[in-house]
C-alpha cells in the first residue's frame, strides 16, 4: 500500500485575473512534517484551502489518501483536520462549549475528550469567558484544539503558533513533535517563523508567485544551510579525488559549477588547504559556508528574477 | 446533516442575540395590542382577542413576519458563514450539501416553532383580558393562521437561500425592508395605474398581506356595544394557491440556495 496521503498533480487557481496556484505537483507521504514557505500571496493558504475543499482548483486535481471523487474526498477529510487562516473560535462562546459544538459537529461519541483537547493546549481553566475576550494565543490555542479533536491523521495547520508566546510556541512545538512521533501524524504546516519551521519540518516546499520552485527534504535543506567547506581549485574534480583519497571525506556534493561542498571536519581547514596544495592544486577559493533558513529563503523566493542554483544558494562566510 | 442540525441548536442555546431576537419578536407581538390601546375611542376592555388579532395583522402583518422569518434565518444561517466557522464544517469533510440542510433544517424548525408560537401571545393575552369577541370567528383565525405558516416557510426558505448566497446576515436583515417595500410598491403602482397587478400568490409579503390584514368589516350592535365585525371568506382557490405556492417557492429558493453554495469558494 502507498504511504503517499497528499497528492498534487499541476494544481491551479486562478481568482479572476489573479493566478493564485500555478500547475503545482507535489506529493507528501505518511509521517512527513511539510513546510509550506514562501511570501504573502505565494498560494500557501490557497493550496490548503483546495485540500480542506473550500475553494475548488480552476485546472489540475489533488488526492488525499489516493481519494479524488468528492465524496471520497469528503471522506478522506473527516480523517483530517485544518486550521487555516482564522482559527476555529465563535466568539460569543466559551472555549469548553466550542469544542463541545466542534464535537457535536464531527460526531464524535466521547464528550470528555473535550476537556482533553482543551487540557493539551492550556485552555482547561477558560471558564465561562467569551471567545471574544480571548487574546490571540488563546485564539490559536482554541483552533489547535479542535484541529485534534477528532485524532486526526493528517493535520494541515496555517500559521498556527501566530500570536503565540515564546512559551506557547515551545508547547505547541513539542506537541506537533510528538504527535508526529508517537502518533505518526502527518502535518503540513506554514509559517513565517522559519526557524520555528526549521526545528519541525522534515520537508519543504518553497513555493513562490504561485509556483512551487523547490521541494526539498530538511536533510539536503540542512546540508544547504548548514556550515560547510566551498571549495574551489584549478581542477575540482581531481581536488575531489584527492580529498577522498587522502582524507577519507565522503559527505561532499558537486556543485554545476563544478566547486565542491564539504560538510565534514569542520574544525580542519589547514589541513585541507595543506593536502590540495601538497598535490600540486591551487585553492582558488576555501572557506566555511554557514547559512540559516532564512537566508536560503530569501535567495530562493524572496528576489524577483532569480533562478535557483545550488551555488546560488551559498551565502558565504570566509 | 443531523451532527450539524444538533451542533446549531447547540450553540442558539447559548447565544444571547438569538433570545434577544425572540424578545423582539414578543415585543412585536405586544406592540399590536398596544396600538389598539392608544385608540381613545376604545376602552380597554373593549380590546378582545379577535379585535387584537385584527389589528395586528393590519399593522404588522405581512413586514413583520417577514421581518421575524429573516431575523430567524439570518442568525441561524449567517452567524456561522460571516465568522466564517462554518467553513470549519466543509474542512471536517462535511459534505456541502449537509452544511446546507443542516443549517436549514435548524432554521425550519426554529422558525416555524417560534414565530407561530411568539406572535399570537398578544392576541392571547387580550383573549385572556377579555375573552374573544365577535370581531373575527376563531375558526377564521385560526385557517388565516394556519395558512400563515406555510407563507412562513416559504419566507424562511427564501432569506436561508438569501443568506447563503450573500454569506452575511445583516445583508438579510436589510433586504428584507426592500423587498417587502418593492412588493408593495409594484402591488400599489400597478392598481393605481391600472397596470398588471401581482397575484397575490407571487409573492409572499403580498400573500400575507391577504391573510392578516382583513379589511372588511361592518359595525353591528352587540351587547349594547358597537364592534366592527370583520367578514372574509378565504376560497378554496386562495388556501390551494397559498400551500402550493408556498411549497413550491419554498423548494425552488431551495434549489437555488443550495446550487450557489454548492459551487461557491468559501473565503
Amino acid at each position: 500500500m502507498s504511504d503517499i496521503v497528499l497528492t498534487a498533480q499541476g494544481l491551479t487557481k486562478q481568482y479572476k485575473k489573479q493566478l493564485a496556484v500555478d500547475h503545482v505537483d507535489f506529493q507528501i507521504r505518511k509521517g512527513m512534517v511539510c513546510g509550506l514557505v514562501g511570501p504573502n500571496g505565494a498560494g500557501k493558504t490557497t493550496i490548503m484551502k483546495m485540500f480542506g475543499g473550500l475553494v475548488f482548483p480552476t485546472a489540475g486535481s489533488f488526492s488525499i489518501f489516493g481519494e479524488e471523487t468528492e465524496k471520497g474526498l469528503c471522506h478522506a477529510r473527516s480523517r483530517m483536520s485544518f486550521m487555516i487562516e482564522t482559527p476555529y473560535a465563535k466568539a460569543e462562546l466559551s472555549a469548553r462549549d466550542n469544542i463541545e459544538k466542534l464535537r457535536l459537529q464531527k460526531g464524535i461519541p466521547d464528550p470528555k475528550r473535550v476537556d482533553e483537547v482543551l487540557e493539551l493546549v492550556g485552555l482547561q481553566d477558560a471558564g465561562k469567558k467569551p471567545a471574544s475576550k480571548f487574546s490571540l494565543g488563546m485564539r490559536q490555542r482554541l483552533g489547535i484544539a479542535g484541529a485534534l479533536l477528532s485524532k486526526p491523521e493528517i493535520m494541515v495547520l496555517d500559521e498556527p503558533v501566530n500570536g503565540l508566546d515564546p512559551e506557547g510556541i515551545i508547547q505547541i512545538r513539542n506537541m506537533l513533535k510528538r504527535l508526529n512521533e508517537e502518533e505518526k501524524v502527518t502535518i503540513l504546516i506554514s509559517s513565517h517563523l522559519l526557524a520555528e519551521l526549521s526545528l519541525l519540518c522534515t520537508d519543504y516546499l518553497f513555493l513562490r508567485k504561485g509556483r512551487l520552485v523547490q521541494e526539498i527534504s530538511s536533510e539536503d535543506l540542512h546540508k544547504q544551510c548548514g556550515e560547510y567547506y566551498h571549495v574551489h581549485t584549478d581542477d575540482d574534480a581531481r581536488a575531489l579525488a584527492i580529498l577522498q583519497n587522502k582524507l577519507g571525506i565522503t559527505e561532499c556534493d558537486v556543485l554545476k559549477d563544478g566547486s565542491l561542498r564539504i560538510f565534514e571536519r569542520m574544525d580542519e581547514q589547514p589541513l585541507i588547504s595543506r593536502t590540495l596544495y601538497e598535490n600540486g592544486l591551487i585553492p582558488v577559493t576555501l572557506h566555511v559556508h554557514e547559512a540559516d533558513l532564512e537566508s536560503y529563503y530569501l535567495k530562493l523566493v524572496g528576489e524577483d528574477n532569480v533562478e535557483y542554483s545550488e551555488s546560488d544558494a551559498a551565502s558565504d562566510k570566509a | 446533516m443531523w451532527n450539524i442540525l444538533k451542533a446549531t441548536l447547540h450553540q442558539t442555546k447559548r447565544d444571547r442575540i438569538s433570545y434577544g431576537m425572540l424578545v423582539f419578536m414578543l415585543l412585536i407581538s405586544f406592540c399590536g395590542m398596544f396600538m389598539c390601546f392608544m385608540d381613545p375611542d376604545t376602552p380597554f376592555s373593549g380590546v378582545t382577542g379577535s379585535f387584537s388579532f385584527i389589528q395586528c395583522g393590519m399593522l404588522f402583518g405581512s413586514e413583520f413576519l417577514a421581518l421575524c422569518c429573516a431575523l430567524v434565518a439570518g442568525r441561524i444561517a449567517g452567524w456561522d458563514l460571516r465568522d466564517q466557522t462554518a467553513n470549519y464544517e466543509v474542512l471536517f469533510g462535511k459534505k456541502r450539501s449537509a452544511v446546507y440542510f443542516g443549517r436549514l433544517l435548524a432554521v425550519l424548525l426554529i422558525g416555524l416553532i417560534s414565530i407561530p408560537l411568539i406572535l399570537p401571545i398578544g392576541t392571547l393575552f387580550c383573549t385572556v383580558c377579555n375573552g374573544w369577541g365577535a370581531s373575527f370567528t376563531v375558526q377564521n383565525a385560526l385557517l388565516h393562521t394556519a395558512l400563515a405558516i406555510p407563507v412562513t416557510f416559504r419566507l424562511l426558505c427564501f432569506f436561508t437561500a438569501l443568506t447563503f448566497i450573500t454569506g452575511n446576515e445583516i445583508v438579510t436583515f436589510v433586504s428584507t425592508f426592500f423587498i417587502c417595500m418593492t412588493t408593495m410598491l409594484f402591488k400599489v403602482l400597478g392598481e393605481m395605474l391600472r397596470l398588471w397587478t401581482p397575484p397575490s400568490w407571487l409573492t409572499a409579503s403580498l400573500n400575507l398581506a391577504d391573510l392578516l390584514m382583513i379589511d372588511n368589516s361592518t359595525t353591528e350592535l352587540i351587547n349594547g356595544r358597537h364592534v366592527d365585525v370583520y367578514k372574509h371568506v378565504l376560497t378554496s382557490q386562495f388556501v390551494a394557491e397559498t400551500i402550493i405556492s408556498s411549497v413550491l417557492f419554498g423548494i425552488l429558493w431551495i434549489a437555488l440556495g443550495y446550487l450557489f453554495f454548492r459551487k461557491k469558494d468559501l473565503r
